[in-house]
């Protein structure tokens, strides 16, 4: 908003503000007798000036009526404060820093600017997708191992029946360690209850640089690795194989590894893929698949067997989730060329192809999730352009950093590229902040074709395993300044029902992709291995598929980013939130659903708002996490809340020493 | 050691005196106790107020309760920045408006909210629809438009009756860059009042050409 009584040129201007300011200030004071004099004069002649001065005074009536209407504090804010006090001289006393006096669901504020400057890695991994009931350690460690006191005499523990959990952490000597863990003993009270977790390392990663995100194929056979993007080469995603279970000395070894030279001869377990993968384009500076080499386990036990990675993207920035399909059959992400030439695309990897291939070309499509075997993904349009995401040709796959595609120009409000070329560039705060619109899609994998969701402003949903409800963000987003992709901008995180849309799609639902609002924009190349992708516009199109239309909120914005994910029952949530001040850490919070009615269950709070570094997993029986290094002085741990039931407890590992938080 | 009911009848100055104040660390058991029991009376008496200023604000109650304790809180802090007692409520008000403005900073947040164990779809309580169109008319529409400094040199001045020094002290500026404030702040305050009718009355003329179409669409 413009000062309204800036110095102006006009003289007439200027009498009408001088004016509009003495009546103004003779609301609160006298004023002097000769400008008194002048505005009356002013008056006279200003029909617009009385006006305002009308207005003024009758604005100023109705905001003294406001007195009237006094809210009446809590009864007990006393008492909060009087605590609060107490607290805070506590703390001074103790010359630590305090917790704030709880306050609902606001808390949560806790210091964590200490995070982003330490030396551990510790990702959880998102061991979602596991085999159910693969007792990944069925007898314990093996031994030689962290982590395997058993539980302390005073504990109170509660059996669980939890999935197995997994992690990468640095290891003395510097290289990545993968553990796992079985969870089936939890604590109400950590302090005093249980041991630390027992973990076992089941193989050894060398890894040039530090992961960001590591998901764990449904197979449990291997992980896909997507390295920080911090370096000029831009990330990559790098799938390794892993041990599926503890091997001892005599266990059988894992399939015997690629090499880089001859990747392409493995034998992948699936189809070969309908997308053409790409030739080994590797370009000179990126970080090709020897950054990940076997390296023997040196555990007592020689329990992890020599693992190998193979590259199948490189040279780009990855953008949000990476995440497998349920069937273990895709790998989806986004991701934009390391040079920040455009904005992001879809790609899907098709395990045991050479290569991940970009199956969109709009620039500005991310990756939500999966909703069964179809990935689920947003694209963001200005508020008068409503397209359809537009599709990458098949059978081009797009290595890093290729060029936009010719006759693609940047849709209306794409991040500049300008802005995009320096991945660390930052954003202007004085550039206007402009609001966009999300359309959800979900796009097939095996033919291609895609379907928009009928919501208007639906970013990033989350739909649980059971297909009954679903999370996302209603509201805009806006550029986040780096061509990296979008912040939140207005609206309010909801959870919904879910509409599965079991029924085929209406007539209308699709449409060819040439009947798109986009006139400007390339449709599809219906060739090669990709079928002709359907499209749809029309965001009232498909009535069948999207959230019921009874959204309750659960955190409201503006913010900058969150993740949330369900349990496989679909009746457990982890909600995380993004901290403003330093994205990789935040606030995370268990929802737990009504089995009957699918609504929150407002009776029952077992994780209210802890400090959580980004990447969670949650799975049957519990949800682990990175605590922030700093939280009561110590280092991180992987934290696992687990639950029987109704009844909740939680454990963690070790402190790690040297964590890097990755994701 | 604070009393954990109701706070004491205000006796600001009983027992104290400036120079008893200043200087004197927190760590201090007596200085503890007695800017324990200045806060409490100041409690007492401006609990309301400084609630409402914030509620106004911020148009969120919780918030305001939230920000009202932090504003104690900081006051039994700096308890011996307050120089003269006369100086409290502007001293309070300052206090106040600086929590106010620093939650607005920070609010580039997504906050959780409390779960109500309303359904999906259900409806709000009466209790809840009260406070909505208490705090969402166009007056408090237009205020929330307005820059914060503006709202809150408008809501010292007119709805709380903060004298011209103590605006100025509350705002933490001189006496004639407040007046310039305030003034600015009407001229604010116009025009988004009459932004906010101007979109209300375009609204039901929409409404009426719906209701217009509705009924023809019946004949």
């Amino acid at each position: 908003m413009t000062l309204p009584f800036r110095r102006r040129h006009n003289d007439a201007e200027a009498s009408h503000d001088r004016a509009r300011a003495l009546i103004a200030t003779g609301f609160t004071q006298a004023v002097e007798p000769a400008d008194a004099a002048w505005l009356d004069t002013h008056l006279a002649g200003c029909p617009e000036c009385v006006a305002d001065a009308a207005a003024y005074a009758a604005d100023r009536e109705l905001l003294r009526a406001l007195r009237d209407q006094a809210p009446e504090p809590p009864r007990d804010l006393w008492a909060r404060t009087a605590a609060a006090i107490e607290q805070e001289h506590s703390r001074r006393d103790r010359g630590t820093r305090a917790l704030r006096t709880p306050r609902g669901w606001r808390v949560g504020r806790v210091p964590m600017g200490v995070a982003s400057g330490l030396v551990v890695i510790i990702v959880v991994l998102s061991v979602s997708l596991a085999p159910r009931g693969l007792p990944l350690n069925p007898t314990g460690p093996a031994g030689g191992n962290v982590g395997e006191a058993t539980p302390g005499s005073e504990a109170t523990p509660i059996a669980v029946t939890a999935d197995a959990l997994a992690w990468i952490q640095v290891a003395p000597d510097g290289s990545y360690e993968f553990r796992r863990a079985t969870v089936d003993t939890v604590c109400p009270d950590i302090r005093s209850g249980c041991a630390t977790l027992a973990a076992r390392v089941m193989t050894r990663l060398d890894l040039t640089q530090a992961p960001q995100a590591v998901v764990l194929s449904p197979t449990g056979s291997e992980i896909a690795v997507v390295t920080s993007s911090g370096s000029i080469g831009g990330a990559e995603i790098v799938v390794v194989p892993v041990p599926t279970a503890p091997t001892g000395a005599s266990a059988s070894p894992s399939p015997v590894p690629p090499t880089p030279d001859d990747s392409a001869t493995v034998s992948p377990a699936v189809t070969p893929p309908s997308i053409t993968a790409s030739p080994s384009t590797t370009p000179p500076g990126s970080i090709g698949p020897e950054t990940i080499s076997p390296t023997p386990t040196i555990e007592p036990t020689g329990s992890a067997a020599p693992s190998a990675g193979r590259s199948i993207v490189s040279g780009v920035i990855v953008v949000g989730d990476t995440a497998y399909s349920p069937d273990g059959q895709w790998l989806a992400f986004s991701a934009r060329p390391a040079d920040g030439s455009t904005g992001p695309d879809l790609y899907l990897w098709r395990v045991g192809d050479e290569q991940a291939t970009a199956v969109t070309a709009d620039h500005r499509t991310f990756l939500a999730g999966w909703l069964g075997n179809q990935v689920l993904a947003n694209t963001v349009v200005s508020s008068d352009l409503v397209v359809a995401p537009v599709l990458e040709p098949a059978g081009s796959p797009k290595p890093e950093g290729s060029p936009q595609p010719e006759g693609s120009p940047r849709p209306a409000g794409s991040p500049k590229p300008s802005a995009a070329a320096d991945p660390g560039v930052t954003p202007d705060p004085s550039a206007p902040v402009v609001e966009e619109h999300p359309i959800a899609f979900t796009l097939d994998p095996e033919t291609g074709i895609t379907t928009v969701i009928a919501a208007n402003d639906m970013w990033h949903p989350t739909v649980d395993p059971t297909g009954r409800s679903v999370v996302y963000w209603e509201g805009t987003v806006v550029s986040d300044g780096t061509g990296t992709g979008w912040a939140l901008g207005t609206g309010r995180l909801v959870i919904d029902g879910w509409l599965d849309g079991t029924a085929e799609p209406s007539a209308d639902a699709t449409r060819s992709p040439n009947s798109t609002a986009s006139g400007n924009l390339p449709g599809p190349t219906a060739s090669g291995d990709l079928p002709v992708a359907t499209a749809s516009g029309d965001l009232r199109a498909s009535p069948r598929v999207g959230p019921a239309g009874h959204p309750v909120t659960i955190a409201e914005g503006p913010g900058v980013a969150f993740d949330s994910l369900f349990d496989p029952s679909g009746l457990r949530l982890a909600v995380w939130l993004a901290d403003p001040t330093d994205p990789a850490v935040g606030t995370l919070r268990l929802i737990v659903l009504d089995p009957d009615t699918l609504q929150i269950d407002s009776t029952i709070d077992p994780l209210p708002g802890v400090a959580a570094l980004r990447g969670i997993s949650i799975e049957d029986g519990r949800l682990a996490w990175v605590t922030p290094p700093g939280q009561d002085g110590e280092g991180s741990h992987v934290q696992v809340l687990g639950w029987r039931g109704r009844e909740f407890g939680q454990i963690r590992t070790i402190q790690a020493e040297r964590l890097f938080v990755v994701r | 050691m604070l009393s954990s009911g109701e706070p004491g009848v205000f006796s600001i100055t009983a027992g104290l005196s400036d120079r008893s104040r200043a200087g004197v660390s927190m760590n201090d058991t007596w200085n503890r106790e007695s800017a324990g029991s200045f806060v409490e009376a100041l409690f007492a008496r401006h609990q309301g107020e400084i609630f409402a200023y914030l509620v106004r604000m911020l148009r969120d109650p919780e918030l305001a309760a939230d920000l009202t304790q932090d504003a104690f809180v900081k006051a039994y802090k700096a308890y011996d920045t307050l120089e003269k007692d006369e100086n409290a409520r502007a001293w309070l008000y300052q206090i106040a408006h600086r929590v106010a403005l620093d939650h607005i900073r920070r609010r580039k947040i997504v906050r959780f909210i409390p779960f109500t164990g309303e359904s999906p779809g259900s409806s709000p309580s009466a209790e809840r629809i009260a406070l909505d169109v208490q705090l969402s008319g166009p007056l408090e529409r237009a205020m929330a438009r307005i820059p914060e400094r503006q709202r809150a040199a408008l809501l010292m001045a007119e709805v709380h009756d903060l004298t011209g020094l103590e605006l100025a002290a509350a705002l933490g500026v001189s006496h004639v860059a407040a007046r310039a404030l305030l003034t600015r702040a009407r001229e604010s305050l116009r025009q988004a009042l009459a932004a906010e009718r101007a979109a209300e009355a375009a609204a039901e003329a929409e409404r009426d050409i719906a209701y217009g179409q509705g009924l023809e669409r019946r004949r």
